[in-house]
């Protein structure tokens, strides 16, 4: 039974991981049509992987409402949002525009609700940048200090109003603040992101192999 | 000193207040500042577009949410309004499931500006789950992860799609990407794998780390942000929602330079007198 | 132009909804917590009508009545991955995550190796110096500015990578390096901050345009209505809160 359970699955991950692997350096058409199959394989089993997630969120909801838990009255208008998306949708069969251009009730919740809620959320961050960089935005050091003027030189040069102020003030060196920031952002920004990116690289290789070699078993969960 | 302090513990009522201010006085009387210089990464993607004969088929991935809007949608619109004008076939799609509603809307709103026909100059294939296997199998044949388009009808035979087996057969790709996955994922799995060429329209937190894309040749060019939308706008000659909205910008990032060094000047007072 | 009624109604939810979610500004209320849930609520609804139309119907549902099986295995294997949820059985879920973890890994190797690693060092080992058209050296002021521009990118690129190599460790003359490296990460980081600046004010921008859109008359000044009635309600619940606390 413990082959069942663990070996098994750590097989199936070393055969499908080593056979996707190897289809990219085989050209051939057998290669290709697998690469296909499983891609169409993927894709359906990420329709099932969204329950999941659906589960996470549902479970504890019910609870609350079932024992009238703190704030259980949240749970239900959260229950009520999940009927209107489901109802619009299937109403609409999730198209949000008809064929004359007009809107349908899922277009409709999509663009009075869901596209409100979803911007507005996001856009709360617009206050707290402003508030957290008063209150913590403190030039110590030389680190701090460089990190300082990269940004101040993003701000002010990349608005219009920041490009019309230095072709005022310091228009006489034939420079604009336009070709200073694309100078940083091309250079030294890009110093800086490569070498993460190289290290991520590596370290998303040596983590595959991990999960391929079964060296790597946590996603299998506990016993 | 009492002052500096109470200065420095602002409640943070005031300072949202003064971002409220900032953002809604441009909205309500626009300044008409003068446009955005436009810079050799956006002009990049203007080049390639115009560089296309008419009738070439470009493939755009429209990869955002409604956060996207205010800066990826902008610059979207001003790549398939070009498109349109250009006479070129342009094939949208998505790997965003959040993002169907903007897609949808961007392709039918510019399609109609310039009187383009669905299935014939434009089609719109609609999401799909799990961004590798889509981008992987749309280098092999497009039509096995796309049977039909977002409205149900067969993509074998449209018109728009004559001659297009795989993403080898664009003449040109754009990836308007807020997150992941988007351009990243198009690249790993699509453009440095097939060889096609592809340029990126993101929004302002992802522009950095594209970067070294568009410094290795791996993307022709990259429209970043609001800025690059109104730049691409100014290149179209059509000044919309990106040029607009550059004004409320400026003022907010004119406020958080003010408040940044108002408050380190502030500490250097206190320590020093 | 008079707007259909479907329009007003819906610039009513969202101008609502959006103050509703701004309340949190002032203090967390009712009002935001309503808001907050119904986001969620919503976006899973949104979700799930998406995907059911999109991968169910046309790829599993479609197929399988028209006779053709092949959807059944991988239906299968996306149904183990439920099993995760029942305690007994949850091993049984090994097997879709073991499938799927294999495919993504598998896949990724090849794929990461071009893109973010040989790529980004090609991109990086570039030629110093340019030519001129007759062959020598391009020594005027521009092309060494980019010469030296190439060599600080590569430099940086060193140090920066050469900052998060643990396995030798950083002392004598190799010391400074990471310290040039921790340099270059900060200017990666100052202009990070600097252009989410300009994005959250661009969201900022988007979500008070469309306020502003809502406030006129053609919307019955959905705005100003529904800004005084939040006001109201923030009143309201700071004064019971502070009793609550008496």
């Amino acid at each position: 039974m413990n082959f069942i359970k663990k070996q098994l699955p750590l097989t199936v991950c070393f055969v499908i991981g080593t056979l996707c692997f190897a289809q990219y350096y085989v050209p051939a058409r057998a290669s290709q049509d697998f690469l296909e199959t499983m891609n169409g394989y993927v894709l359906i089993m990420a329709f099932f992987a969204y329950f999941l997630g659906m589960y996470s969120i549902f479970a504890p909801n019910l609870r609350k409402i079932a024992n009238q838990a703190d704030g259980w009255g949240y749970s239900v208008v959260l229950f009520l949002g999940v009927g209107i998306g489901v109802a619009t949708g299937l109403l609409s069969h999730a198209r949000q525009m008809a064929p004359d251009g007009s809107l349908t009730s899922f277009g409709w919740m999509y663009n009075y609700m869901y596209y409100p809620l979803n911007a507005t959320m996001y856009s709360l961050l617009g206050f707290f940048i402003v508030s957290t960089s008063f209150r913590a935005f403190r030039v110590k050091g030389g680190p701090a200090l460089v990190l300082f003027i990269s940004a101040v030189i993003l701000i002010f040069g990349r608005v219009p109003l920041g490009q019309m102020l230095w072709a005022k003030f310091f228009g006489w060196t034939h420079v604009s603040v336009s070709q200073i920031v694309e100078w940083v952002m091309n250079y030294p920004v890009i110093a800086g992101k490569r070498g993460i990116m190289i290290g991520i690289a590596l370290g998303s290789i040596a983590a595959s192999i991990k999960i391929i070699a079964g060296i790597e078993k946590q996603y299998l969960g506990g016993d | 000193m009492k002052v500096i302090d109470k200065l420095l513990n602002l409640d943070r009522r005031i300072i949202f207040l003064s971002v409220l201010l900032v953002i809604l006085i441009p909205i309500i009387r626009p300044f008409n500042l003068a446009g955005v210089e436009i810079t050799g990464a956006v002009k990049g993607v203007y080049d390639t577009i115009e560089s296309l004969p008419p009738g070439s088929a470009v493939l755009v991935s429209f990869d955002y949410d409604p956060s996207g809007k205010p800066d990826v949608y902008p610059m979207s619109v001003a790549v398939c309004r070009h498109a349109f004008r250009r006479n070129l076939r342009v094939v949208g799609m998505n790997l965003w499931a959040s993002g169907t509603g903007l897609a949808e809307e961007a392709l039918r709103k510019t399609a109609l500006e310039y009187g383009r026909e669905y299935k014939k100059d434009y089609v719109y294939l609609g999401y799909q789950p799990q961004a590798e296997a889509v981008i992987t199998q749309l280098g092999k044949d497009i039509y096995v992860m796309y049977p039909t388009d977002y409205y149900r009808n067969p993509t074998r035979g449209m018109p728009v799609l004559d001659g297009i087996l795989s993403l080898r057969d664009f003449a040109f790709m754009v990836d308007f990407s807020n997150g992941h996955p988007g351009l990243e994922e198009w690249l790993i799995y699509g453009a440095d794998k097939f060889g096609f060429k592809i340029a990126c329209g993101c929004s302002a937190v992802s522009e950095p780390g594209f970067r070294p894309f568009l410094n290795s040749g791996q993307i022709v060019g990259l429209i970043g942000a609001m800025k690059g939308a109104a730049e691409y706008e100014r290149l179209i000659g059509m000044p919309d929602k990106a040029t607009a909205g550059m004004e409320a910008v400026s003022m907010g990032h004119f406020l958080i330079l003010f408040l940044v060094f108002g408050a380190n000047a502030l500490l250097l007072v206190k320590k020093y007198f | 132009m008079e707007l259909p009624l479907s329009s007003i109604i819906g610039a009513w939810v969202a101008a609502g909804l959006t103050l509703f979610i701004y309340s949190f500004l002032y203090r967390e209320n009712p009002l935001f917590k309503i808001a907050e849930h119904l986001y969620l609520g919503v976006s899973v609804g949104y979700a799930f009508c998406i995907l059911l139309f999109n991968v169910w119907f046309p790829k599993i549902q479609g197929p399988v009545l028209v006779g053709d099986w092949t959807p059944v295995l991988p239906s299968l294997l996306g149904l183990t991955l439920l099993t995760r949820l029942h305690p007994k059985h949850s091993w049984v879920s090994r097997f879709g995550f073991a499938f799927i973890m294999g495919y993504a890994s598998g896949v990724a190797i090849p794929a990461v190796l071009t893109t973010m690693f040989l790529k980004q060092i090609q991109g990086t080992i570039v030629p110093v110096f340019r030519l001129t058209a007759s062959g020598g050296l391009d020594l005027s002021g521009g092309a060494l500015w980019d010469s030296f521009s190439v060599l600080l990118l590569a430099a940086g690129c060193v140090a920066v990578l050469f900052y998060f190599f643990f396995s030798v460790e950083h002392k004598g003359p190799l010391k400074k390096v990471p310290v040039i490296g921790i340099y270059f990460l900060m200017v990666y980081l100052g202009a990070s901050f600097g252009v989410t600046v300009m994005s959250r004010f661009s969201l900022l921008y988007g979500r008070f345009y469309d306020m502003y859109a809502y406030s006129s008359a053609q919307y019955r000044y959905a705005t100003p209505a529904l800004l005084c009635a939040v006001v109201a309600f923030l009143v309201y619940f700071t004064v019971k809160f502070r009793r609550k606390e008496i």
